[in-house]
């Protein structure tokens, strides 16, 4: 397509009007509109209180120093690995031009005497848990680097991935950063995964370029499996259904374009899906959240692993921004209802047995806010189910930013519907001891007997406050979050609980926002809310840190293993999930990721 | 971002690895799940009744639902268990499971909402391992009873009825397809062609066309049959092809009683060289000319469907039914056989009424309003007298309209806005 140059003259005056063409690289988010129906809250919210902070076009106009050393470490660990993986020429001569003059030595880089760990399928792990701190002299490191990519055999199509999570200057042309470095390739035997923690100290020599001067290892795991644990099944599942291209293989963004934003169409993407049999034919059918203007789809499954619409038969294809569904029995007479969030309202489309929802029950509330995630369960022991909702950000007068920004409690009231059957709900939050620092920015929930009492207590993830935990103690609930250990301050988005240690009591995976910049930028850089309080660093150097595993010690109250289990570095996560890949009953983790990705290639 | 670029975009999903001494190690780049996607929510399932867990994946980013194959080759042995209860939450959750197998006790509760925006399937997997048989099966049901039930075999799937104590056997997933080979699918942005189909229509029956014989013409003055107004300049090549495949398919879009509008955007001293192009492709016929008022006019209105930051391009196209309301916004150049198809979902639809539902295929189930005080206010800011008059007629029968409708039968309840 030809592009055209915007002509001088009077289209200037024409805001709405460009050339077509310009568009193809088209502004995209819609952050920052007020009036626009159905404008997603945590998109205002990142962009006007993390982007104060943490994003800075060119570090060096503002004085970030350390910002652009790290972008020249970061350069130089790339460079370093292509080189020494790649080349198989692992001489000293290959990477002298990176090294120092005064470069004091290397720890071992990979760990000698290693005794592999045996997974089930034959997987094995090398993670070892102490090794030799001290620096060898600069004439093994050609060895050490031998012992390391010499460990992926003879794997090709390798990949390099590189997080630069920490950065300061030292004194004069010193600086010391610390990389986390993922390395993976492919044989016929299967597939190699390394991944290590390098903390390097650099000088900057000719051209400013980073020379490394020491590397110490911090961290080491390496994986030998078979070949991959998943493979996907897409086409094969949903490519016969007559909207496969113009719904389910676009991605949010190439419709958002497309919308009158009367759809309350929102361009984040938190839209969820729900499984459950429908139809009661023992095969578990998809009900499919969409963004506004795009109807919300009912999948059945067919025995052969493919799905079917059923979308309008059904009644279901509600144009609506939905954020979430329930496929649940309801009200007990036996088939399966649907629980959606709609704007500020839980609607439940009741199935009158023979797959029509025309029954619907709006439970509306006042401040008009959006709900996110759902959950359901029957906390009281009344036998039938209640819902609860988390909601996010206050339009309202009273409402805004999150406030103070790393524990706020200015943002949207959560809800819990009571149940109180005949097909009504009550809102019981206040009354049931629920409305206690409620109004956390929160963006999902769980129902769990955490202290092993009988009742379901409530663990609530909030994306700018602490996260809460409601002890249920029969009649009412009681917040102990901060108490219980589970009071977690980083910025929370998912929850998934299992027993990972087969020990009987429930642990907790909490999906947090990771971001490498926050965690080079909060800890070490004077400039970033220079002269807070000590305290409120530490609270932001967490927000920044990643996901979170509590392990249960039996009696409701948890301990934060994160960093023994080694899983802080979950990205940008949302709805990270407990997942035993290999059958072991050892519940292992699958973390979605990424918050926006643009059509640019620069990111923090 | 604003201008395109990420923010922790193009990040891989990841996946860790249980060891079972409370460490995990990092498997995403070998697990063949780290997609760049924007991911969202990932919910567990086993769709393809092999006896591991497989998975549906949303995301933001295209394909915006993938589903991946469990490929796990341990040969772990597996129970798979679904739940009934007894009175109204008969689909028992928050039910605990506890199995008993090769002497490991495995925990497992059902639960209705975890993760993020999502619920996965309420048949719960269990793991376990190398064990050769299941040494006891309890639920903990949400009455708060025990229920113990008889040990099943193993690699079996059932269903356990509050009360009964003894498992029944769970439909058996037969794939007879699913030796299928891996079947990805391509990441794809769709054409940029931007079609907009508006919720509600837009009324523009009062707005003020200059036209290069009529220079006081409105759009209503042209009702009675569907309108295209088509907004282009002598400069724009995008425009001129757009004409060229008007003239070729002119008879087709006639027999559809469309009439379109050529409006130039170009300056004045350019009408001349316009007005040949226009005759080049036999559109002068109510060819008119974008003034300063029309501009501003366009901008709330255009500003209206877009939001306040997707650009109008050019060539930008309104088509109007035959009342003189906006059904569809054409972003760029509209295809012929795409207007062709609008037409004729324009021509089975009632004029009267605001919504305009056949373009989309659904429900709302929440009440869309157009802005009708907004653009009114913004009219009368900028002086356009009509079309502030014309707006304030509108409001006020929408308002009766919203009236009648509580007087007599159930409104729609209102929306989050």
């Amino acid at each position: 397509m030809q592009l055209h140059e915007i002509r001088p003259g009077k289209l200037r005056a024409v805001r709405h009007l460009l050339p077509w063409g310009c568009m193809l690289a088209a502004p995209l988010i819609a952050f920052g509109q007020d009036d626009d129906q159905g404008g997603e809250g945590e998109g205002q919210q990142r962009s006007g209180a993390i982007a104060d902070e943490l994003q800075h076009v060119d570090p060096t106009l503002d004085g970030w120093q350390t910002e652009v050393l790290q972008g020249k470490a970061k350069d130089m660990v790339y460079e370093f690995l292509q080189r020494t993986y790649a080349s198989g020429q692992r001489t000293q001569e290959a990477f002298s031009d990176l090294i120092s003059e005064g470069f004091e030595g290397a720890t071992s880089l990979r760990p000698k005497g290693m005794q592999p760990i045996e997974l089930a399928g034959g997987t094995l792990v090398f993670r070892p848990e102490l090794w030799d701190p001290d620096l060898e002299p600069a004439s093994s490191l050609a060895g050490q680097i031998e012992d390391l990519c010499g460990a992926l055999g003879s794997a090709g199509g390798l990949r390099f991935a590189v997080k630069m999570v920490q950065c300061r200057e030292l004194e004069d042309e010193l600086f010391e950063a610390e990389a986390w470095i993922q390395v993976d390739g492919r044989s016929e035997e299967g597939a190699v995964q390394q991944n290590f923690a390098w903390h390097m100290r650099f000088e900057l020599g000719e051209e400013d370029r980073a020379m490394l001067r020491s590397i110490e290892l911090r961290d080491f795991s390496e994986v030998h499996t078979s070949g991959p644990y998943f493979t996907e099944l897409t086409e094969f599942v949903l490519g016969d259904l007559p909207f496969f291209e113009r719904e389910l293989s676009l991605g949010v963004d190439d419709y958002h374009y497309k919308v009158d934003r009367l759809t309350g169409n929102s361009f984040l993407g938190s839209q969820g899906l729900a499984l459950g049999d429908v139809n009661g034919d023992g095969l578990d059918d998809l009900y499919l959240s969409q963004q506004g203007g795009m109807p919300n789809r009912l999948l059945l499954r067919n025995a052969d692993g493919t799905l079917r619409d059923f979308t309008k038969e059904s009644g279901t294809g509600l144009l609506d921004n939905t954020r979430s569904s329930l496929i649940l029995d309801m009200d007990g007479d036996g088939d399966q209802d649907l629980v959606l969030a709609i704007g500020p309202n839980v609607i439940l489309l009741y199935n009158d047995g023979e797959l029509h929802f025309d029954e619907h029950v709006f439970l509306g509330n006042d401040v008009p806010t959006d709900i996110f995630s759902l959950s359901a369960a029957d906390p009281d022991g009344d036998g039938d189910l209640d819902i609860y909702a988390c909601r996010y950000i206050d339009n309202g007068i009273m409402g805004g930013n999150p406030t103070p920004y790393h524990d706020a409690n200015n943002g949207s009231p959560n809800l819990y519907w009571r149940n109180e059957g005949d097909r009504k709900f009550k809102d019981a939050t206040e009354e049931v001891g629920l409305g206690v620092n409620n109004a956390k920015f929160s963006l999902a929930s769980i129902w769990e007997d955490f202290d092993s009492d009988g009742d379901l207590d409530l663990y609530v993830a909030n994306d700018f406050g602490r996260n809460t935990l409601y002890r249920n103690d029969g009649e009412r609930f009681a917040e102990v979050g901060v108490s219980s250990g589970a009071g977690e301050t980083a910025a929370s988005m998912g929850l998934s609980c299992s027993d990972i240690d087969l020990d009987g009591d429930m642990d907790v995976l909490v999906s947090n926002m990771f971001s490498a910049a926050g965690r080079r930028v909060v800890p070490n850089q004077e400039k970033f809310m220079g002269g807070a309080h000590p305290t409120v660093h530490q609270f932001f150097e967490r927000h920044a840190r990643g996901n979170t595993l509590l392990v249960n010690r039996g009696d409701g109250s948890f301990e934060d293993t994160t960093e023994v289990a080694g899983i802080e570095l979950g990205r940008w996560a949302w709805g990270g999930r407990f997942v035993d890949f290999n059958g072991d009953g050892y519940e292992d983790m699958y973390v979605p990721n990424g918050f926006v990705t643009g059509p640019d290639e620069d990111d923090l | 971002m604003e201008q395109g670029g990420s923010w922790s975009g193009r990040e891989r999903n990841c996946a860790y690895l249980n060891l079972g001494d409370g460490r995990f190690v990092n498997v995403s780049a070998v697990s063949g799940a780290d997609y760049i996607d924007d991911s969202r929510a990932v919910v567990r399932i086993d769709w393809d009744g092999d006896g591991d867990l497989d998975l549906l994946l949303k995301g933001r980013t295209a394909p915006r639902l993938r589903v991946l194959r469990n490929e796990d080759s341990s040969g772990s042995h597996f129970l798979q268990v679904a739940l009934t209860g007894s009175g109204a939450n008969r689909d028992a959750i928050g039910a605990l499971v506890q199995v008993r197998a090769g002497g490991k006790l495995y925990t497992r509760r059902l639960y209705a909402g975890d993760g993020f925006l999502s619920q996965s399937s309420k048949v719960l997997h269990f793991g376990l391992g190398k064990a050769e048989q299941v040494e006891s099966v309890s639920v903990h049901w949400p009455d708060g009873t025990t229920e113990s039930f008889e040990a099943p075999g193993i690699n079996v799937r059932l269903r356990l009825v509050q009360g009964e104590g003894v498992p029944e056997p769970l439909a058996v997933i037969t794939t007879p397809a699913f030796g299928v080979a891996e079947s990805k699918v391509v990441s794809r942005r769709e054409e940029p062609v931007r079609r907009i189909p508006l919720v509600q229509k837009l009324p523009v029956a009062a707005l003020h066309i200059p036209g290069f014989e009529d220079q006081v013409r409105k759009v209503s003055d042209l009702s009675g049959s569907p309108v295209l107004i088509n907004l282009w300049a002598s400069w724009c090549q995008n425009c001129l092809i757009e004409m060229g495949h008007f003239k070729k398919r002119q008879a087709e879009l006639s027999a559809q009683g469309l009439q379109i509008i050529t409006m130039t955007t170009d300056e004045e001293e350019a009408y001349p060289a316009a007005k040949k192009i226009l005759e080049r492709y036999g559109l002068t016929e109510g060819a008119g000319y974008v003034d300063e008022s029309l501009q501003a006019t366009l901008d709330i209105l255009f500003g209206e469907i877009l939001g306040k930051t997707t650009l109008a391009a050019l060539p930008a196209s309104l088509l109007i039914d035959s009342s003189g309301q906006g059904v569809v916004f054409y972003n760029g150049p509209v295809e012929v056989d795409t207007l062709l198809a609008d037409l004729n979902t324009l021509s089975g639809m009632q004029t009267a009424n605001p919504t305009n539902l056949e373009f989309f295929g659904g429900v709302w189930l929440t009440a869309r309003k157009r802005a009708l005080g907004m653009m009114r206010r913004s009219f009368k800011r900028l002086g356009l007298e009509d079309m502030r008059a014309y707006y304030r007629e509108l409001g006020q029968a929408r308002r009766k309209y919203l009236e009648e409708l509580q007087g007599g039968k159930q409104p729609n309840p209102e929306g989050g806005q």
